[in-house]
């Protein structure tokens, strides 16, 4: 009895080996929630970074921040004009 | 661009800082063309760091701020090795000018470091997912900041010029210790920051942006440095005339 019901699912896995796979739907990125890509998110890879333009902007503006605020702080701290000594 | 290209920079910016400090006609004018030029390359890097340059392969558009974050970090470790230089100088031959050049590099040292890092930790935010970790290259890089604020703090510890000059260019040689240090770090051990990259591994658009920034800020590290060299002989000056102390009275018998 065993090796008919072992003989019939071996014919059977057999039979059904050659069946085309079940179709598998491509997953569907909501728009709202697919981020932005430059060049699409179809065409980014796994472990891309996508945005991220607020750091940045905060790095650049830091950056010239940081240039006006050291020149400003050094116009502050120039040398003052020796006056004349008369004697 | 050829290797040996930015280290000409540097060698033509030390000299021209050496012209500054030896050469008085050139005190009064050379650094204004060049903190013009600063200028107009610092908007210009505005424009080919955000727009120009290609978003990077994985890091996408974060990846620009590395055009003003690297050569932040390059600035501050050009300064530091000003100021070994300096201090070094001083120790053979006493002079307050290599003090007071030394004084200069190590503060906008410091500020480019600072800034470099900061910029880092606002990189490291959406590229590492914390703004801060506890990595080989990040804690060299800190307690070479904290080294170089100790030696400007220490400065101000002692009243007499030739003391505080001798005292701080040791500081200085010692604080540079961890320069190579910090440099070596992500090879040396496993770091979450990436290892230095090269010319070849790069898009050549990148390659120039980031030229680009470095020259940018290779034109500030000059006129900071000169500008902040006049306050420190101005404040070396000032002490110089200073009345020597009173001796402290006998008391009457």
């Amino acid at each position: 009895m065993k090796t008919l019901v072992a003989a019939s699912v071996l014919f059977a896995g057999l039979a059904l080996a050659d069946l085309p796979a079940a179709e598998q739907k491509p997953e569907v990125v909501p728009e709202a929630a697919a981020p932005k890509h430059p060049q699409g998110i179809e065409n980014a890879g796994a472990g891309v970074i996508s945005g991220g333009w607020e750091y940045v902007y905060a790095a650049y503006t830091l950056g010239t921040l940081g240039v006006l605020g050291f020149a400003t702080s050094l116009f502050f701290r120039r040398p003052k004009a020796q006056p004349e000594r008369t004697s | 661009m050829p290797p040996f290209v930015p280290l000409t920079l540097f060698a033509l910016v030390v000299a021209a800082i050496i012209a500054h400090v030896a050469v008085p006609s050139v005190r009064g004018w050379l650094w204004k063309p060049i903190a013009g030029l600063g200028a107009f390359m610092l908007v210009a890097l505005w424009y080919l760091g955000l727009v120009w340059a290609p978003p990077e392969q994985f890091m996408s558009d974060v990846g620009r701020i590395l055009y003003v974050h690297v050569p932040h970090v390059w600035m501050a470790l050009l300064a530091f090795t000003l100021n070994v230089g300096c201090a070094v100088a001083y120790l053979m031959k006493k002079s307050f000018v290599t003090d007071a050049l030394a004084e200069s590099a190590a503060e906008v040292g410091v500020y480019f470091g600072a800034v470099g890092v900061t910029m880092g930790s606002i990189w490291a935010r959406p590229t590492w997912g914390v703004w801060w970790d506890w990595d080989p290259r990040l804690i060299s890089t800190t307690v070479m900041l904290l080294a170089y604020v100790g030696y400007l703090a220490l400065r101000s510890f002692t009243e007499d010029p030739e003391r505080r000059a001798t005292w701080s260019a040791v500081a200085a040689i010692l604080s540079y210790v961890s320069l190579p240090i910090v440099w070596f770090s992500v090879r040396w051990w496993n770091s979450l920051h990436q290892v230095q990259s090269s010319p070849s591994t790069v898009d050549k658009p990148m390659v120039q942006v980031l030229r680009w920034g470095a020259i940018t800020l290779l034109c500030f590290l000059y006129v900071f440095i000169v500008k902040r060299y006049q306050i420190a002989r101005s404040r070396q000056t000032a002490a110089m005339e200073l009345p020597p102390l009173e001796a402290p009275r006998p008391e009457a018998a």
